[in-house]
């Protein structure tokens, strides 16, 4: 990506219905604060004003990512709407053009809506293949209608991502292994396995902190942590992000954030790294439509990021990916030699054998993998 | 002024039961300072002191009074610390009265530390005269406290005065009574100067100044003046009085209460109870008193970033000027770096200068546990005093440790005499004496090691009275103990400041407890971490941490990044606050934990 490209992320805050789990920022439709039309008149109104403004510095969108929430929640024609918007009024240059879909809320229609615009790429949240977990996290779909939405994507789109989760209440590293053999055997060539994170304020949260229902300890999410690795690689995946495996389909767009470089988030709450800016956008539905109702962007927050930060940033994201940092670009981007910047840290963690320095790249070591929050703490100033 | 028309007189009290409001009020009737541009409390000048509701610095003012019988009085009004670790000042600002003002909360009765403070009072033959304040409260109970003071002190409750200091109510009537029971001042003006230091602060511009009572002789500016502890002359540059203000008088005679400023250097120069003489006919002796105050209490402050070490040496410098109690010298822990270890008078004498170093100079520090002196005798016949844990020499060259003993007096609702008798014989008390007050409470007199109280004593001593008992004590000396040393090994390497001395029986107990708080206290690491509690070589305790095996977050995309990043900045700040010994990082509050084991 040159400086001439950027990312775009858009963000359709509403869910058939919360899961357990969740805190991003999702209404139910049932009990939204605005009606998607409402939502998505002043959605289309950013994504003019922030298309106006690249356009104005020759900027082209080279990748665009679709998520919530669950964008697939909206009607077809709602949906079409933001498609419509996405490809008027942003320069797209050939994009990755990616739509989260969820299993139980996908059509025909919509999948003719995609493709009908461009999207080359759907991301599925299939989390768990076991009936009584999707229940018990509030998912609205069953494994059959899983697979079902998994064949549909991989028939309509070049590439197609599964979503699975791990830790989850009562899943034990056989159940991961099962969800990870079924999602291979369905030939998905792009797997994300995410453990699961108990966020305060989830009623998962509530039920856990009651002892009413029970996480697995850390030594079996290191197992499952472990397991996805042990199972994927012999099958030819790469390994290529902490929580990413792919067969040649790595995902550009979430590149771009690894890599520290710069994206627009449009839609309500999200986040933007524009011109060393991090900057967010209001989470109060009445002022975002207010705001773009006059014509402004609905920015809430904006830090500044100093040059220490944005080296630390691009460390401590780039060591996400299993290639880990490369000096040259480090250098290229800073002018400064890595090994000088953070001399100190990076021996205590090459002592420590969480991390190693070969063939140009600074990278966590497969023991610093698990642990990868400990080496990252590291390069923290604060 | 006449002699005759002076009075000088305390008031003693326990906490909460009023002495400041009192004050107040008397410093408004008597106009020193007008109700309307007051702050309560004039006397409890210290922040610290003011949110503790304590008085730690012990003040004086100069009131007028135009008594009954038509003449004009001059009361001076000598506040004292409220707290058993000022139990010497106390005592010298009586030694500079000739009356005191015992205030009783009609509710609460007399505290344990009231019947030391009027102990104190009566040794100074001091004219006490008993005011039962609060007596507006719902829960008053005059008769009751009256009998008390009857029974107790042995003073007639038909001279206890009513008041309510907070509604202004018979504050009049003390100041009447301040001026027909109190003696006036008896030393002649004639004789050679004698003037007892009862206070002293420090001042920036102008070095020490000494607050005085004029015991005898006289005293003018210019004059050339001796401390008679140190011999060492100065030349009286200011003389005056407090109203409350330093007012300049020029001079101060026999009986009088005022301010001396001599070009001392700091506190150290005018010790409280020290007497001062002039150099050229000086007094022949000392006011008899003077001791020097010696620290109970020992620990360590280690600031968190060992950059501050100058800058906490400039703040521990700053505030000796202020408090010639407080002693300091470098220290080197080799968990902890370099630091300094301060002897304090007690606890809450530690307390306030560590809050003060933190909040007044804005320090992070780290505070190991507090010790007392521990006398040691060697084989090779040699004597130690040793204030630190990881000093006592090894077991094998140590003929017999001592340590301080005290007197405490505990007085209790009878309904808890079970409760405090059973936590004194767990903190190794001996009992000696148990007398009833009244029907329903009992005084309990107890010879407690000091060690035991400088820790959690009083807090439990609460809990198990429900917040009624309450708590005087004084030092006996020193007594032979059976004492070990118990070490803490992280890893494998004893850590110095977590060292502590302990009876031999409890040396398990407490070994056991503190591994178990440590396993707790310290975050996990990338290996397993053993601690042990070791007496000698002879392990005690263990336990073990285990090793941090997942702390990996796999999700992060777009808003994660600030959300991450704070989070990481969070787990980095922690980290900040702990100190790496050996490969282990141990958290702050770990070298505390050794406190909150009983």
């Amino acid at each position: 990506m040159t400086e001439k490209e950027i990312s775009v992320y858009i963000h359709i805050p509403y869910c058939p219905a919360k899961c357990l789990y969740c805190d991003f920022l999702s209404f139910p439709l049932c009990s939204a604060p605005a009606v998607p039309a409402a939502y998505i008149k002043a959605l289309t109104r950013e994504i003019f004003l922030w298309g106006r403004k690249l356009e104005s510095l020759d900027i082209r969108v080279s990748t665009l990512y679709i998520g919530g929430g669950t964008p697939t929640a909206l009607s077809a024609s709602e949906l079409s709407e933001v498609l419509a918007a996405c490809r008027r009024y942003l320069p797209l240059a050939e994009p990755e053009w990616t739509v989260e879909v969820n299993p139980g809320t996908l059509t025909p229609e919509k999948i003719e809506e995609m493709v009908k615009a461009g999207v080359n790429r759907a991301s599925i949240g299939v989390q768990d293949l076991n009936e009584e977990r999707l229940v018990l996290l509030g998912r609205q779909h069953n494994p059959a209608q899983a697979e079902e939405a998994f064949l549909v994507c991989r028939d309509a789109f070049p590439a197609v991502s599964v979503d699975v989760m791990a830790a989850l209440p009562g899943q034990e590293p056989a159940d991961l292994q099962e969800t990870l053999a079924a999602v291979c055997g369905w030939g998905a060539r792009h797997i994300s396995v995410y453990g699961l994170a108990v966020a305060e304020g989830t009623p998962l949260f509530k039920l856990v902190k009651e002892d009413r229902v029970a996480l697995p300890d850390e030594e079996a999410q290191l197992e499952m942590f472990t397991l996805t690795r042990e199972y994927l690689l012999p099958r030819n995946y790469e390994h290529y992000e902490i929580a990413s495996y792919t067969k040649g389909q790595h995902c550009r767009h979430n590149l771009t954030y690894w890599k520290n470089l710069p994206y627009a988030g449009i839609g309500l709450g999200a986040h933007s790294y524009w011109q060393k800016m991090r900057l967010a956008n209001t989470r109060q539905m009445e002022v975002y439509l207010q705001s773009l109702a006059e014509d402004r962007l609905p920015v809430a927050e904006c830090h500044n990021v100093s040059r220490r930060e944005e080296m630390e940033d691009t460390i401590i994201l780039g060591l996400r990916l299993r290639d880990g940092v490369s000096l040259s670009d480090f250098a290229g981007r800073f002018k400064r030699d890595l090994r000088e910047v953070f001399a100190a840290e990076i021996k205590r963690l090459l002592e420590l054998q969480l991390l190693e320095c070969r063939d140009g790249f600074l990278r966590l070591t497969d023991k610093g993998l698990p642990l990868a929050n400990t080496v990252f703490a590291e390069f923290i100033s604060c | 002024m006449l002699q005759q028309q002076i009075r000088n007189f305390c008031i003693i009290a326990h906490i909460d039961h009023g002495k400041s409001t009192l004050a107040d009020r008397l410093l408004e009737a008597t106009g020193a300072l007008s109700g309307r541009d007051m702050a309560p409390q004039v006397l409890d000048q210290l922040e610290l002191e003011r949110e503790r509701g304590i008085t730690i610095k012990l003040q004086a003012v100069r009131l007028h009074y135009r008594a009954q019988d038509g003449k004009e009085y001059l009361l001076n009004l000598i506040d004292t610390p409220g707290h058993v670790d000022f139990t010497y000042e106390v005592s010298r600002s009586l030694a500079a009265c000739e009356g005191a003002l015992l205030v009783i909360d009609a509710a609460q009765g007399i505290e344990a530390q009231t019947m030391a403070n009027v102990y104190l009072a009566l040794e100074n033959n001091l004219e006490i005269i008993p005011v039962i304040n609060k007596i507006d409260l719902p829960g008053a109970d005059i008769e009751n406290t009256k009998k008390q003071l009857e029974e107790v002190i042995g003073i007639s409750g038909e001279e206890a005065l009513l008041v309510s200091a907070k509604a202004g109510t018979g504050i009049n009537d003390v100041l009447e009574a301040v001026v027909r029971r109190i003696p006036p001042p008896a030393g002649s003006d004639a004789l050679p100067l004698r003037a007892l230091i009862f206070d002293s602060h420090y001042d920036s511009y102008r070095g020490a100044i000494a607050y005085v009572r004029i015991m005898e002789g006289q005293i003018s500016e210019g004059q050339e003046i001796k401390i008679m502890s140190s011999g060492k002359t100065f030349t009286v540059s200011e003389l005056g009085v407090f109203t409350p203000q330093m007012t300049q008088t020029g001079r101060l005679s026999a009986g009088e209460v005022g301010y001396v400023i001599a070009g001392m250097k700091d506190v150290k120069e005018t010790r409280i109870g020290d007497t001062i003489t002039t150099a050229r006919n000086p007094a022949r002796e000392a006011l008899p008193g003077y001791r020097r105050a010696t620290p109970m209490v020992y620990c360590g402050f280690f600031p968190t970033d060992n950059g501050d070490y100058e800058a906490l040496r400039d703040a521990l410098e700053k505030l000796n000027l202020n408090d010639a109690a407080l002693t300091f010298e470098p220290e080197t822990s080799e968990a902890l770096g370099f630091g300094f270890r301060c002897g304090f008078l007690g606890l809450l004498h530690l307390e306030i200068i560590q809050e003060r170093l933190e909040r007044e100079y804005g320090l992070s520090l780290v505070t190991t546990a507090p010790s007392v002196v521990y006398k040691v005798e060697q084989k090779e016949g040699q004597t130690l005093f040793i204030d630190n844990p990881a000093r006592l020499p090894k077991a094998a060259d140590i003929a017999a440790i001592e340590e301080p003993f005290v007197k405490a007096f505990i007085i209790t609702p009878g309904e808890y005499i079970g409760a405090v008798m059973e936590l004194c014989r767990e903190k190794r008390g001996n009992y000696v004496n148990m007398e009833y007050l009244d029907t329903s409470r009992v005084s309990l007199t107890y010879e407690l090691p000091l060690a035991e109280i400088i820790f959690d004593f009083f807090d439990l001593l609460k809990s198990r009275s429900r917040g009624y008992a309450s708590l005087d004590y004084e030092l006996l000396g020193y007594r032979a103990s059976k004492l070990v040393k118990v070490d803490i090994l992280i890893n494998g390497e004893a850590v110095d400041a977590l060292s502590f001395i302990t009876h031999e029986d409890s040396a398990y107990r407490r070994g056991r407890e503190l591994t178990g708080k440590l396993r707790e206290i310290i975050p996990r690491q990338m290996f397993d971490i053993p601690i042990q509690a070791a007496v000698g070589s002879r392990v005690i305790a263990r336990e073990t941490i285990k090793a941090l095996r997942k702390n990996v977050l796999e999700k992060c995309y777009g808003g994660d990044i600030t959300r991450k990043r704070k989070l990481l900045e969070k787990q980095k700040a922690g980290k900040k606050r702990m100190k790496q010994v050996g490969s282990v990082e141990i958290p702050q509050e770990a070298f505390m934990a050794v406190l909150s084991i009983d």
